[in-house]
């Protein structure tokens, strides 16, 4: 499936007329984004390390994933939104970009197995998974979303 | 899905992306290294 009609058309948009027009209105929203990244890189590290038994020993993992699930779920919502008018700025760059496509690939490849594996899998009461699991994933998650920030990041170099 | 499942698929799904961003970050570390040494010699 070819998506360059789509980047096309988010080229001459509306949001592209604002954020190629307004820098400020792009530092903004790209505060944001960072904002978004840092939330979910946050949630992210929190809620795996407690997986590995590594912080919060103290707190029992349903109640830390819980709580950091919440809050991941709104990050991940900034991020789009904010990322979607960034990418608006230069979005055929970004279609010829092969770290673009890494990023989104390594997203895409994030949020199913948060919500198709992850999310249902510690519904269950977390005794009652196999230790390797839930260290399989904590690892899993976490090199995920390294890889999404740091192919983000390696956009702006490439 | 019953919990042995999601267990399989999240084991079967950590397996595959482990060896993808292994692959992944490998060639991307070998090109940095290959522009150093075009540059530097």
């Amino acid at each position: 499936m070819d998506l360059y009609p789509f980047f096309d058309w988010l080229d001459t948009s509306l949001l592209a007329d604002i954020s190629k027009a307004y820098g400020g209105v792009f530092a903004v929203v790209q505060m944001f984004h960072l904002l978004g990244i840092s939330m979910l890189g946050g949630m992210v590290l929190v809620g795996d390390l407690r997986l590995l038994n590594i912080v919060m020993k103290d707190i029992p993992s349903e109640v830390v994933i819980e709580n950091t699930h919440k809050w991941f779920n709104v990050a991940l919502v900034i991020i789009v939104i904010s990322g979607i008018f960034m990418s608006s700025a230069v979005a055929l760059k970004l279609y010829y970009n092969t770290m673009f496509w890494a990023k989104m690939a390594s997203l895409g490849a994030g949020v199913v197995f948060v919500y198709a594996i992850r999310r249902p899998l510690l519904k269950f009461d977390h005794d009652t998974i196999k230790p390797l699991t839930l260290r399989m994933m904590a690892i899993t998650s976490i090199l995920i979303w390294f890889t999404v920030a740091a192919s983000g990041r390696w956009i702006g170099f490439s | 899905m019953n919990k042995e499942t999601l267990e399989k698929a999240a084991l079967g799904f950590a397996v595959v992306t482990l060896i993808s961003l292994a692959w992944f970050w490998t060639v991307q570390v070998g090109w940095v290294i290959e522009t150093l040494e075009m540059a530097y010699g």
